[in-house]
């Protein structure tokens, strides 16, 4: 059998070139070793935090900032994408949710900036529905709420934290409370995908709110870990607001990310609806090729290996995290098509001394090198695989975490890989 | 602050914290001032061996001698620091066999007791061993933890009535007429002002024993030899594994509980402060010691640090390892002419215990004390040898039947499993203040994730704890991860670049701690 479509890699810019290659009526399938950053995301959709390589954030306004980087930074995945297709690729970002109560929001052109878990605050674009609240924590009186028993979340830490920076500007009305609950089964520990989904459930919710209606003392707002249920994110959210008598977000905090399996899992359900075949779970391990076409590729699993075969690829198998590329002792390679990466010229110039210095490491910003098609090119730019278009964090060329346009990036150039493969 | 003292201790590394205890259990009232934590300088970055003598026995006979003494002594007073591993020194076909013969010889010559074995015997005994060994012999090395060691010391010296003040800096040494009186210090923590006086002072700074006495005009000649050190995820060998050739670059791995140290380089170098771990120090390690233990070229390195050697300078030198590894007592009052000073320089964690005795003798000898010595039998206060590494013995303090706590039996390090218990006793008991003590207490964040998870819930109990002053809550976690970075960028690639690209993704990503203080002013 053999697809239109076969896109390597289940993060979020794999996931996003499924829905618009499935959307065009392209047979399409997933082949995924992993879910990519899902995990790990923060639960917003970052479109540009930071202009890079400066500190200023882009306050005064996204899109003048992004059509400067596409002016200056050619070689950026933005600037390949290109703000029209910038764009496409959140509106198509937003049909995901269809109907669902849980959603993205914002507001246009600008970013919201929410608290952490660490008690910092930190810019987003598109933030979930169930975190939208945490935007007033510094002017309303708020509580947050930890649980004993979760690791992962220490309302007090980020209380404290939250409290020097909100000092700066004045007064501001923040409590941190940890309350104690347990499970039917009696179990008081818990990680977040069991509290997530202990938290699904009435009975549960109801503890929860009794106690938090003990500790209230006047707060309107009231934040959690980002663990407001796995399935049922926006009931939780709307059923505890009920139960306390109190607006209630959720702020992110360590990983695993709870919003991040919900994107994953919402993601899942459309594609599946939509005739996209998913295999999870296993690494394709390389490619055949002829005359600058790749034609299949082979998917290593415990029974051996497996050939699939399709007109087109799209290659969003993740950055050095996601293991799209892999760091050798002393040089970054892509292990599946052995594509050329632009990379530091020694070992040396991966770093800088600091962790968080002024600078990008230069290693963040390895990745394949494209054209403004997306499709892989050598070093005298020719093209090497006219069929297979790379999206995500493997292009490189920009910092995600540095410039918070990771997620961005991913939908962007997820969208637009396939715009291509459509024009062909 | 005004205070007083019988004898001021400069340094709380291993001989510093010897020197208190030593004075302690003497009758004499001590007190220790230390510029930064405990075990911070050469101490902590030493690679934990407990010599059997062999590294120096062809070399330097007196040093090797010290050793072995010495390695008896602290299996017997400090168990709970002393693995005993055992060691090899194995020889490969590059090497031949002609330096194991003088090896053996001067071994029998010390009385360091030692087996030769066949290839094949300490292959059996090894089984990483690379198959093309040509002979090994068997000696009594051990691994010891410097951590633990300094802190039984400081502690024993406390139970005293001794005074340990770490994050206390000298700023000038109190002179009146020709006689030390005292020291002037800081504490940067608080900005508090402390002036101690006492009868005598002694300078055990180490690497920095030049700066003590050049507030006073005095100089010690030392020279700074660099040594790095790799740590691997695993223990690599069961035993110390020496390479049986003069010393040099890359020739030794040590066990050391659930990890492995693979050593060391020695690069003479100016000055004591950013030392930095070369990518070409990196290679020539894993490349020296994968030839013995093959495993190590694919072992996956979680860490690299780098130390200070102070090597007392008697006459100019080319070669750092030919300045003897032994130590010197320097009675300023001899040299200088100026009275109530030691200092003492040089020689090695191994034998800290002999160089406290020494310089304790001299100082007690000036001020009319006859106590004697009794280190070398009176044991380190924790006599109880631990289980290292067995996986039963981690297990157990997490098996489920034994928990009596949820909460407080649930694990925050899980590279290591380090318990929520563990920490808050290291906090409450131990009076671990920051993150840096309760890693050196307790082994959380030295794991493959080294600190990504467990660094953040540490500081979350410490501030439940009420140990936290919030003005410095984002600076302390950013502290210790810039601290962790410069241990590992430099040796970071493959699997641990992944973990490291997640530690990121982490703390800049999701908790933009790399723009704090920007955030978008106008949003909020």
């Amino acid at each position: 059998m053999k697809y239109d479509v076969i896109v390597i890699g289940a993060g979020l810019s794999g996931l996003m070139a499924a829905k618009e290659a499935a959307d065009n009526g392209m047979k399409t399938m997933i082949l995924g070793k992993g879910m990519g950053l899902m995990h790990v995301l923060s639960g917003g959709i970052d479109l540009l935090g930071y202009y890079p390589g400066e500190d200023m954030t882009t306050q005064n306004g996204i899109h003048p900032a992004l059509i400067k980087l596409i002016q200056n930074e050619p070689d950026h995945p933005y600037a390949r994408v290109g703000m029209e297709d910038i764009k496409g690729a959140l509106r198509s970002f937003s049909e995901v949710f269809g109907p669902e109560a849980y959603h993205y929001t914002g507001t246009p052109g600008r970013n919201t900036t929410l608290p952490t878990g660490v008690g910092t605050l930190r810019p987003s674009y598109l933030v979930p529905s169930t975190m939208i609240g945490g935007k007033d924590i510094l002017s309303r009186p708020t509580l947050l709420i930890g649980f004993h028993g979760f690791g992962s979340f220490y309302s007090v830490y980020a209380a404290k934290n939250l409290m020097r920076l909100g000092n700066r500007r004045g007064d501001i009305r923040l409590r941190s409370e940890d309350i104690e609950v347990s499970d039917i089964a009696g179990r008081s520990i818990f990680k977040a995908a069991s509290l997530a989904s202990q938290l699904d459930e009435e009975s549960f919710r109801e503890r929860v709110a009794a106690r938090i209606r003990m500790a209230l003392n006047g707060e309107d707002l009231v934040g959690f870990p980002a663990v407001l249920g796995l399935r049922e994110a926006a009931n939780v959210k709307m059923d505890l607001e009920a139960r306390i008598g109190a607006q209630v977000f959720e702020l992110s905090v360590l990983p695993p990310s709870i919003p991040g399996m919900r994107l994953f899992e919402i993601f899942k359900r459309r594609l599946q609806a939509g005739g996209v075949r998913m295999i999870l779970g296993f690494e394709v391990i390389s490619a055949m090729r002829k005359n600058r076409y790749c034609h299949c590729v082979v998917l290593k699993t415990p029974s051996g290996e497996r050939r699939y075969e399709a007109d087109s690829f799209v290659l969003a198998t993740g950055g050095l995290f996601g293991g799209g590329l892999r760091a050798e002792r002393d040089r970054i390679v892509e292990p599946i098509f052995q594509l050329p990466v632009a990379q530091p010229k020694s070992r040396k110039a991966w770093f800088h001394d600091e962790l968080f210095g002024p600078r990008s490491h230069p290693i963040n910003r390895a990745g394949i090198r494209t054209d403004t098609r997306l499709n892989p090119i050598d070093e005298n730019r020719r093209v090497i695989l006219q069929n297979l278009f790379v999206a995500g964090s493997i292009l490189g060329h920009h910092d995600p975490t540095r410039e918070k346009s990771g997620t961005g990036v991913m939908i962007a150039t997820g969208f637009k890989a396939v715009r291509n493969l459509l024009e062909k | 602050m005004k205070a007083e003292a019988d004898v001021i201790v400069i340094g709380g590394g291993s001989t510093g914290t010897g020197i208190v205890r030593d004075l302690a259990l003497r009758g004499v009232n001590p007190l220790l001032v230390e510029k930064n934590d405990l075990a911070a300088g050469a101490t902590g970055a030493c690679q934990g061996l407990l010599h059997s003598g062999g590294r120096y026995v062809v070399s330097d006979r007196q040093s090797a001698r010290e050793c072995y003494s010495e390695n008896r002594i602290l299996r017997k007073i400090a168990p709970s620091c002393v693995e005993e591993t055992d060691g090899l020194f194995v020889s490969l076909p590059d090497d031949g066999l002609e330096y194991q013969q003088q090896f053996v010889r001067a071994c029998e010559a010390i009385g360091i007791p030692f087996d030769v074995l066949s290839p094949e015997k300490a292959i059996a005994l090894e089984p990483n061993l690379s198959r093309g060994v040509i002979g090994a012999v068997r000696v009594p090395d051990a691994s010891i933890n410097p951590f633990t060691l300094v802190f039984e010391n400081a502690k024993a010296a406390a139970n005293l009535g001794g005074t340990i003040m770490p994050h206390t800096r000298v700023t000038e040494l109190i002179v009146q007429g020709e006689r030390v009186k005292g020291v002037r210090a800081i504490r940067p923590q608080t900005g508090e002002i402390l002036e101690v006086y006492s009868e005598f002072v002694i300078n055990a700074a180490g690497a920095w024993a030049g700066e003590v006495v050049q507030t006073v005009g005095l100089s010690i000649p030392l020279l700074y030899a660099k040594g790095s050190i790799l740590i691997t995820s695993r223990r690599p060998t069961e035993r110390v594994v020496n390479r049986c050739r003069p010393p040099s670059d890359g020739d030794i791995v040590v066990p050391n509980e659930t990890t492995g140290l693979i050593g060391t380089t020695s690069i003479q170098v100016e000055g004591l402060d950013h030392l930095t771990i070369e990518p070409r120090e990196v290679e020539l390690l894993l490349d020296e010691t994968a030839q013995m233990v093959p495993g190590l070229s694919s072992a996956r390195i979680i860490r690299a640090f780098a130390g200070v050697r102070p090597l007392f300078q008697q006459f100019e030198v080319k070669d750092d390892r030919q300045v003897g590894r032994g130590f010197v007592v320097i009675d300023h009052d001899q040299r200088d002419g100026l009275m109530g000073l030691a200092s003492i320089v040089g020689g090695k964690m191994a034998t800290y215990r002999l160089m406290a005795e020494k310089v304790v003798d001299l100082v007690c000898e000036k001020l009319g004390i006859t106590a004697e010595c009794t280190t070398d039998r009176e044991p380190l206060p924790s006599s109880q040898k631990r289980g290292f590494i067995s996986l039963a013995e981690r297990l157990k303090k997490i098996d489920p039947g034994k928990r009596r706590d949820p909460e407080k039996d649930s694990i925050i390090c899980e590279c290591e499993l380090v318990t929520r218990r563990e920490i808050e006793e290291a906090i409450m008991v131990e009076g671990a203040s920051d993150l840096n003590d309760i890693r050196i207490q307790t082994r959380m964040g030295t794991g493959p994730c080294q600190g990504a998870f467990c660094v953040y819930k540490a500081l979350g109990i410490l501030a439940e704890m009420g140990k936290l002053d919030g003005s410095l809550n984002s600076e302390m976690l950013k502290n210790f991860l810039e601290r962790r970075w410069r241990g590992i960028h430099p040796i970071v690639a493959g699997d641990q670049l992944k973990e490291e690209q997640l530690t990121q993704e982490i703390y800049a990503g999701v908790f933009n701690l790399d723009k704090e203080g920007l955030e978008a002013k106008d949003n909020v």
